[in-house]
C-alpha cells in the first residue's frame, strides 16, 4: 500500500495504480441491473446507453418540477459521454464520432470503438474511453491514447502507460505519431485497424467538402 | 462567562465534553468511489492537503464530495467545476480570518461558478469540510450525507434541503408534528437547494466549529451511499480499525445491495487519531 494524492485530491495506492484511478469517473464500475450486458462490453457502445436510458430518471438527484421545465425536458442525454467534456461537445452540442479502430486479431476480434473529438484513452479498465476489457495484456488505464485534433482533422497515436508494447505498422511508439486510415495499431496482444470517419471529405464543423 | 455561553452553544449542536488541551489530533483519510448501475460517474470529490503534515497542520485538511445532478444537463460538469472552485477557495482561505464566513462564501463562488457554466440547468449538491486546529468546520448544500460518528452514535450533522425536508420543518414551525402527512408527497427527494441553482439562498454550516475528539470519524458521502446503507451497517464498516478498511468495507457493503438503480456512490472517511 503506498496511499498517494493526486493533483485532483483524490487518494489511491500507487502500488496498485500507475495513475489515479478515479480521475476519469471511478473505478468501479458493478453491474447491479443489466442482465444483457455480456463481458467485453464497450462504455460508451449501446449496452451502456440502455442502462443510461433505463435507470436515469429513478433515484436521480432532480429539481423540483417548477424550478426549470427546460431542464427537465432535456433529461437523460443519449450517450456515455459524461468524463470529461470535449470541445466538440461545448461547439456543437452533440460529441460526434470522428473515427473508430477495430479489432482484427486478438480477445476482442470483429469489435469495433468509437473515438471521439478528444483526447481518447485506451485501457482496460472501465474508466477509459475506449474499453478493450478482454486482453489482460492491455494496461488498466490508459495504455495508449488516440488524439483528434479538431482544427486540423488529423489523428494522434500517443503511448500512454502501457508496459506491453504499443506499436504502429510494426514499428514501436514512443512518441505521438500521425495516424491514417487503415494504419494498423498493437496493443498487448490485440491488433486493431484505425479507420477515420473526419479528414478531408467531411468534418463535423463544416460538413461534406 | 463566555466561556460557558459557547459550551451552552455548543451543546445545541452535540452533546460535547470541555475542548481538551493536548496535542493536535492527526487524521488517516480514505476514499471510495463507484458508478452503480449508472452509465456515467457524476460524483466528484477531493482531499487536500492529507499527504502532507505540515501542511496539514498549517493550513488544514479540506475535503468535499458533490454529487452532480442526473437527469439533469451535465452532472460531472458541475460537480468538477464545483470541486475545482472549492479547492481554489480553501487555497486562498485566511486561516486567521472566519473561517465558517469563508466557507459558507466558497459554496456561493462554487454555485455561481456552475451557474455561469451551465445556466441553472443543472448543477451539484455538495459537502465541505475543513479540519484545522482539531476542529470541524462544514457547509452542505443538497441531499448528500455528512456524518460524524462518536461514541458508537452515527449523527448526520448536516440537514437536507429537499423539497420533503423543507416541508416537514414548515409543518413544525406551524406547530404540527405528524411525520407522516407527507409521505405521498410528489417529488419528495427534489433538491430546493444545490450549486448552481439561480438564486440559491441556503446553506447549511455550522458557525460554532465542532471540537473533535481521538477516535472521532467523519463520512462526507452522496446518497448513493448514505441513502443505501442502513445506519447500523454504516456503523459496522466505520467501527473496523483502519480508514482503508472502513472505505472497502463500505464499497462492498453498497454493491452487495445490489440495488436495479444503483446510483453513483462516493464517500470520503477521516480517522482522528491523537
Amino acid at each position: 500500500m503506498a496511499l498517494t494524492e493526486c493533483a485532483n485530491g483524490h487518494l489511491y495506492d500507487s502500488a496498485q495504480y500507475a495513475s489515479c484511478p478515479y480521475c476519469n469517473g471511478g473505478v468501479n464500475r458493478v453491474e447491479f441491473a443489466s442482465p444483457d450486458s455480456g463481458i467485453g462490453k464497450t462504455v460508451g457502445a449501446s449496452s451502456a446507453v440502455n442502462s443510461a436510458a433505463n435507470v436515469g430518471e429513478i433515484g436521480a438527484t432532480v429539481a423540483p418540477a417548477g424550478y426549470n421545465a427546460q431542464a427537465k425536458a432535456s433529461a437523460p442525454e443519449e450517450e456515455d459521454i459524461g468524463k470529461t467534456v470535449a470541445v466538440m461537445k461545448k461547439d456543437t452540442g452533440i460529441e460526434p464520432v470522428v473515427g473508430w479502430i477495430v479489432c482484427i486479431q486478438g480477445a476482442e476480434k470483429g469489435k469495433d470503438y468509437k473515438i471521439l473529438g478528444k483526447n481518447n484513452t485506451i485501457g482496460r479498465g472501465e474508466g477509459n474511453d475506449i474499453v478493450i476489457k478482454n486482453d489482460s495484456t492491455i494496461s488498466r488505464q490508459s495504455h495508449a491514447r488516440i488524439a483528434y485534433d479538431v482544427k486540423h482533422n488529423t489523428f494522434h497515436l500517443i503511448p500512454g502507460e502501457g508496459t506491453n508494447g504499443l506499436y504502429l505498422n510494426d514499428e514501436p511508439v514512443y512518441v505521438p505519431t500521425p495516424i491514417a486510415a487503415f494504419d494498423l495499431i498493437e496493443m498487448g496482444e490485440s491488433k486493431f485497424l484505425f479507420i477515420p470517419f473526419c479528414g478531408d471529405k467531411f468534418n463535423w464543423q463544416n460538413g461534406l467538402q | 462567562m463566555p466561556d460557558t455561553m459557547q459550551n451552552a452553544n455548543e451543546g445545541a449542536y452535540l452533546a460535547l465534553t470541555p475542548r481538551p488541551k493536548e496535542r493536535l489530533l492527526s487524521y488517516k483519510i480514505g476514499n471510495l468511489q463507484g458508478i452503480g448501475s449508472r452509465a456515467r460517474q457524476e460524483d466528484s470529490f477531493t482531499v487536500m492537503n492529507s499527504m502532507d503534515v505540515t501542511a496539514m497542520k498549517e493550513k488544514g485538511l479540506f475535503f468535499s464530495v458533490c454529487d452532480g445532478m442526473g437527469g439533469m444537463k451535465d452532472g460531472k460538469l458541475a460537480s468538477e467545476t464545483a470541486i475545482a472552485s472549492l479547492r481554489q477557495s480553501f487555497t486562498e482561505m485566511d486561516r486567521s480570518g472566519s473561517i465558517p464566513a469563508q466557507l459558507v462564501e466558497s459554496a456561493y463562488t462554487a454555485s455561481s461558478k456552475v451557474e455561469a457554466l451551465i445556466g441553472g440547468d443543472g448543477g451539484s449538491t455538495l459537502i465541505e469540510c475543513v479540519l484545522f486546529e482539531g476542529k470541524l468546520y462544514y457547509c452542505c448544500v443538497g441531499d448528500s450525507f455528512l456524518f460524524l460518528y462518536r461514541n458508537n452514535e452515527l449523527i448526520m450533522l448536516n440537514s437536507e434541503h429537499t423539497l420533503l425536508h423543507d416541508r416537514e420543518i414548515e409543518a413544525i414551525q406551524d406547530g404540527d408534528v405528524n411525520p407522516l402527512q407527507f409521505q405521498n408527497l410528489p417529488e419528495a427527494t427534489a433538491l430546493t437547494g444545490f450549486l448552481g441553482m439561480i438564486g440559491l439562498d441556503k446553506t447549511d454550516s455550522n458557525v460554532i466549529p465542532i471540537n473533535l475528539h481521538n477516535g472521532d470519524i467523519i463520512m462526507a458521502c452522496s446518497d448513493g451511499v448514505g441513502g443505501v446503507l442502513s445506519e447500523e451497517e454504516i456503523k459496522e464498516s466505520l467501527e473496523l480499525s483502519d480508514v482503508n478498511h472502513m472505505c472497502s468495507d463500505l464499497e462492498q457493503k453498497v454493491i452487495a445491495h445490489h440495488r436495479p438503480h444503483q446510483d453513483n456512490f462516493t464517500a470520503v472517511v477521516v480517522q482522528c487519531i491523537r
